[in-house]
């Protein structure tokens, strides 16, 4: 029998981006783009990732270290203003078990030549998986991947 | 041209009913329940409400003043535990324009007495929705209102019917 | 960023109180639509003249509410600068699904069919119901 219970959690994650908001926002937009940088850390086993990028549009993958707890990742894109604003609910999984529900909001302001990301994580934890901490460690190494992608392609331009 | 900004906030409601959790997530459960009592106001007759209450399900709800502006209402189902808890995600619009995205958690506690249930909700508030238009609407909202608690204080005999003339026409 | 899980009182924590009881919402509601005298707000309630100014000093107390006395007449009106607009629809969104929790009560009491449970509903005072009285005509 479960021990049913709640934590909810907000965070915020600012990054700044060398690119135009344009070209930041096209990595989340072209599959292909969000692909390369919406991964677990290396050596993970990874699914095809899925994204259809639109409002009432889906985005799915699943991954994690060989032989251990599969996480799954389901979301629903809410809110798209192009080059501006995105706002997605997802879940996420560990092997058939749903450990959270989220909004996450990701906003793309200019500095300059360069954007300011401006990410936050509203997110209910259930039944005791209460990791905000891992979480948002998990989401800074993302953000990671996405500037090393976007100064790679910035450079072979 | 419109101002963007996003503004997250969460708050909590945790009320205490005479009756028992399975109860009291029933109604939130089925179209017919939620008709009676899940509106923002009484006295807006839904044009639609569909409810289809499941892990994936969807909810798409429209109501509105008479004449005036629609309000949308439409959920996503995340979590459904029954008679313990409910995560949905929704949006509103108003009219074409959505004015926030959110998350809600209820859970309902057996206590002595009944059920506490917790509503959670963390929201993102849309684009500064204080425009011309905004207040305009909230101040027909107002008036609607005005007119219910008019009504409302006839039906309980509370207001005679002068009273409530006079009132009218002072507003 | 506003977050209302914090243990002291913010002004808008105050404000939320304020607005978590059907009375002070009626009174709010009503001042929304234009300034009033206390017993201009009083006459539609059906509770002792002592009860309103008790609520009229949580609304005060709250900033939601500013009041004024000109000779013997107290004028009460919303002070809606003080929030700003993003808090504004922060507390119409609360509001909102507190009215429908009132109503939500009120069906639950309604459909009550286990005798222990309508027994436990009419004693319970839903809070819109406190001390109603049939006024005659």
């Amino acid at each position: 029998m479960t021990d049913r219970s709640t934590a909810h959690a907000t965070f915020t994650i600012e990054r700044r981006l060398t690119v135009s908001r344009e070209k930041a926002f096209r990595a989340y937009a072209d599959p292909r783009s969000k692909a390369r940088w919406f991964v677990g850390p290396e050596g993970w086993e990874r699914s095809d990732h899925k994204l259809d990028f639109r409002e009432g549009g889906r985005e799915s993958v699943s991954g994690g270290p060989p032989g251990g707890l599969i996480h799954y990742y389901n979301a629903l894109y809410q809110d798209i203003v192009p080059n501006e604003r995105i706002v997605l609910a997802y879940e996420m999984h560990m092997d058939s078990t749903r450990i959270s529900v989220s909004l996450g909001t990701t906003e793309f302001k200019s500095d300059g030549k360069a954007t300011r990301l401006v990410y936050t994580e509203q997110v209910v934890f259930l039944d005791g998986h209460d990791h905000v901490a891992a979480r948002e460690h998990g989401t800074r190494a993302l953000f990671d991947n996405l500037a090393a992608l976007l100064e790679h392609e910035a450079q072979a331009t | 041209m419109i101002k963007r900004s996003a503004l997250p906030a969460t708050f909590t409601i945790n009320r205490h009913y005479p009756a028992k959790p399975a109860r009291v997530f029933a109604a939130w459960a089925s179209v017919e329940a939620k008709a009676r009592w899940a509106y923002c106001d009484e006295a807006w007759k839904p044009q639609l409400h569909e409810l289809d209450f499941r892990v994936g399900g969807r909810e798409r709800a429209i109501t509105g003043p008479a004449g005036g502006a629609r309000h949308i209402f439409e959920a996503v189902y995340w979590d459904i535990v029954p008679g313990e808890r409910i995560v949905f995600s929704y949006d509103m619009h108003l009219d074409a324009r959505r004015i926030s995205v959110s998350l809600s958690t209820i859970e309902f506690f057996a206590e002595a007495g009944g059920t506490r249930m917790r509503f959670t909700e963390q929201g993102v508030f849309l684009d500064g929705y204080d425009d011309v238009a905004g207040r305009e609407e909230g101040t027909r909202i107002g008036l609607d209102n005005l007119e219910r608690v008019l009504r409302e204080g006839l039906d309980r005999g509370e207001l005679d019917q002068t009273e409530t003339d006079r009132r009218r026409a002072a507003s | 960023m506003l977050n209302y899980q914090t243990s002291t009182a913010t002004p808008l924590d105050l404000a939320f109180q304020a607005l978590a009881d059907p009375t002070r919402r009626t009174m709010v509601e009503r001042l929304s639509l234009g300034p009033a005298s206390v017993s201009e707000l009083a006459q539609p309630l059906d509770m002792t003249l002592s009860a309103v100014v008790q609520h009229l000093a949580v609304l005060e107390a709250s900033g939601l509410v500013r009041s004024q006395k000109v000779g013997r007449v107290r004028t009460c009106r919303i002070e809606p600068q003080v929030l700003s607009a993003a808090e504004r629809w922060l507390s119409e969104r609360r509001a909102s699904w507190e009215r429908r929790f009132d109503r939500l009560g009120a069906f639950l009491a309604e459909t009550a069919e286990d005798p222990e449970d309508r027994a436990a509903a009419t004693t319970a005072s839903a809070p819109q119901a406190t001390k109603r009285r049939r006024k005659k005509k």
